[in-house]
């Protein structure tokens, strides 16, 4: 018996870069002169891959690495560019909690559709309605409109939904990060009960390293869109973490974005991350001390020379707080190099992931040197805490502050 | 066990059919989400679904008064209310239909980019929403027409017929707008002007005989709306003009073409649409 369910065979996704108008005929009179092949981008390259019914698979990589674009040419969302994809089974996809879900309908209205749109017929939404409303704990507000419920009850009856989905092939992407750690550990346990218990074929992209551990026995290693590594899990995590290197030498790399966005006059040539104690380098627990050390070298010579540092909420790309200090007053000589550090004793954030951007530039910073962020594939910065009170997992700080009960 | 009916080729930028088999197994969603369309739309409003005849209402009674003005009779000997009202009610199930579904693949944009259905239920849905409102002020088209003591021939039987031949032109003139906005947005912006224009080159607030002049009707007949609506009046009102084969041969030609040719177009825009929303 061919047990093969997904057969993929030289996958890609070509993407245009800028913004893309409806009429090729207007582009082409307009860009007569521009070369098209560097807009281009490829976010997926040449994947060739078979995954086995009842296999459990683990999708691992750095942000833009490909996984998402992978998993959305799968589950049949978008169409690739150039390659071939074979799918035996139903599939069901979760790239998101709450996909349909529409906040001016109740909870009931909202299992029916948000059932409907993943793929699920009436009837087994109706047979599923009990399980699918306890598995949330949301029974006294199934007929209460979504838009008047907690964040956390909305996730929780989202994702059950989700979970109760039953195809033959499951395709989930980063769906556990929200939530409370109880209700994770219930999904996981849940999702667990499809691989072993029913023989589901799954699919899983995730940060969390240690859910992919307990859930795939396999895991393929995505790097800037190609597929570097495919294996057994413990040995492709071990590649991921390797690569992921707490000492990034940033000589050379990404230049070219880098250029194209700065004067480049200056340029960082490594960066590090310090204090760690923990396999993922990039991964803290609030309390913490994190350290992040810096060398650079100016490529010409300068009148005066600044680092800033923001950091950032990696879902919605907004700015939460900043460092801004002069590295010198003096004009910086051509060909001198220098090391600073910037450190965050006892770190105050909240559990999430933080994307950082790292900047040389003039003293007032009304001119950029060099930039280091997401578009040259710095990794996040991720908080990882076992809080279980998802109230005290909101937001991005846990300020200093003082309680006094009378 | 057996996957063979579930199993899918991905390839790149081929078109592989219309995919109406598929279509039909997600019936089932499209009936939700034209439901979800009209629950929505209705929720926290005082006067609710009577918004949906309050429309046609209005129209007829803007009508009413600028006819009076002018003094033309634009209904002919046929009672100018009930008349105007039907054709009001039949545009606007038309005008809606086509600005709704011809923004549908946009406005649910975080769907198409998360999960895979098939990208038609969205115009459909649409359509069907503007089903469940005509079936409303249908309701209130009865009660004008028993308040005119007005009595339906046989031809009521054709109603049905007509009304067939309205959805059709609404989904294929839908599939097109739809396909088109999600290219390029500069659609949304002409499709209101478009739509008003089109209400005075239609027979909606007058009838085609006692109006357009007869030389130039072989033109305004290729409205395949024309054909609709006469038709439809045809079927309810005794005494109103019959329309004539060659209306009638025109506005399935052009509904046809329309349908099948923005089923085509809306299949090949649906691959890439995606990457563009």
């Amino acid at each position: 018996m061919n047990d093969v369910v997904i057969d993929v065979e030289g996958l890609s996704k070509r993407y245009q870069l800028g913004e893309s108008s409806g009429f090729g005929l207007w582009r082409r009179l307009t860009e007569r002169n521009s070369p098209r092949e560097e807009q281009q981008f490829w976010a997926a390259r040449d994947l060739t891959f078979q995954i086995h019914r009842g296999e459990a698979v683990g999708i691992v990589g750095s942000n833009g690495a490909g996984k998402s674009t992978l998993l959305k040419m799968l589950s049949r969302v978008t169409s690739p560019s150039a390659g071939r994809a074979r799918i035996v089974g139903r599939v069901g996809t979760i790239l998101e909690v709450g996909t349909g879900f529409h906040p001016e309908l109740t909870g009931r209205e909202n299992i029916f559709l948000s059932g409907a749109i993943l793929g699920m017929r009436k009837a087994e939404v109706e047979a599923r309605f009990d399980e699918i409303v306890a598995f949330a704990g949301v029974d006294r507000f199934v007929d209460t409109p979504v838009k008047r419920y907690s964040s956390g009850m909305y996730v929780r009856l989202a994702f059950a939904v989700a979970a109760h989905l039953e195809p033959d092939i499951m395709i989930i992407d980063e769906v556990l990060a929200v939530g409370d750690i109880g209700f994770q550990k219930k999904c996981l346990s849940k999702m667990d009960e499809g691989v072993h218990g029913e023989g589901r074929t799954v699919l899983f992209v995730s940060h969390n390293l240690q859910a992919i551990r307990s859930l795939c026995q396999r895991a393929l290693l995505l790097e800037d869109g190609r597929l570097v590594a495919d294996g057994a899990v413990s040995e492709v995590i071990g590649q991921y973490l390797s690569r992921q290197r707490t000492s990034l030498d940033m000589r050379g790399r990404s230049m070219v974005n880098r250029l194209n966005r700065t004067g480049g006059r200056a340029r960082f040539t490594s960066m590090s991350v310090r204090d760690t104690g923990q396999a993922d380098q990039w991964t803290f627990r609030p309390g913490q001390d994190i350290t992040l050390d810096f060398s650079y070298e100016a490529v010409e010579s300068l009148d005066n020379l600044g680092f800033l540092l923001t950091i950032a909420a990696a879902g919605t790309g907004e700015v939460i707080t900043s460092v801004k200090e002069v590295l010198s007053e003096q004009t910086v000589p051509r060909g001198a190099s220098g090391e600073f550090s910037v450190s965050f004793p006892e770190n105050r954030f909240r559990p999430g992931e933080f994307a950082l951007s790292v900047c040389l530039g003039n003293g007032d910073f009304s001119a950029f040197e060099d930039i280091l962020d997401s578009n040259v594939s710095l990794p996040h910065l991720s908080i990882e805490s076992d809080e279980e009170d998802f109230h005290l997992r909101l937001g991005f700080f846990s300020p200093k502050y003082r309680f006094v009960r009378e | 066990m057996s996957h063979g009916r579930y199993t899918y080729e991905i390839e790149p930028g081929v078109l592989r059919g219309l995919g109406l088999h598929e279509l039909w197994h997600y019936r089932h969603l499209a009936g939700l989400l034209a439901w979800r369309n009209v629950r929505v739309r209705y929720k926290q409003t005082l006067l609710g679904m009577a918004w949906g005849i309050l429309a046609p209402v209005a129209y007829t009674l803007i009508f009413l008064l600028l006819f009076r003005l002018v003094a033309v009779k634009a209904a002919g000997n046929l009672p100018y209310v009930p008349v105007v009202f039907a054709g009001m009610v039949f545009w606007q199930f038309f005008s809606r239909g086509l600005a709704d579904a011809g923004t549908s693949l946009t406005a649910n944009a975080n769907l198409i980019t998360k999960v895979y259905f098939p990208r038609l239920v969205l115009p459909l849905a649409s359509v069907l929403s503007g089903l469940i409102d005509l079936a409303i002020a249908l309701v209130l088209l009865i009660v004008l027409m028993f308040w005119y003591r007005i009595a339906p021939t046989a031809n009521l039987f054709a109603a049905p017929l007509f009304m067939l031949l309205g959805v059709l032109l609404t989904l294929g003139g839908s599939l097109w707008f739809a396909a088109m906005d999600g290219l390029f947005r500069d659609l949304r912006h002409a499709v209101p002007l478009l739509l008003q224009l089109a209400m005075f080159v239609s027979p909606v607030a007058y009838t085609t005989s006692a109006i357009v002049p007869e030389h130039w009707r072989w033109l305004y007949e290729w409205n395949p709306m024309v054909a609709c609506l006469e038709g439809l009046r045809w079927s309810l009102f005794p005494g109103a003009a019959a329309p004539t084969l060659a209306m009638v041969t025109k506005a399935l030609v052009v509904t046809s073409v329309l349908l099948v040719g923005g089923l085509f177009f809306f299949a090949r825009v649906e691959r890439t649409v995606v990457d563009r929303v």
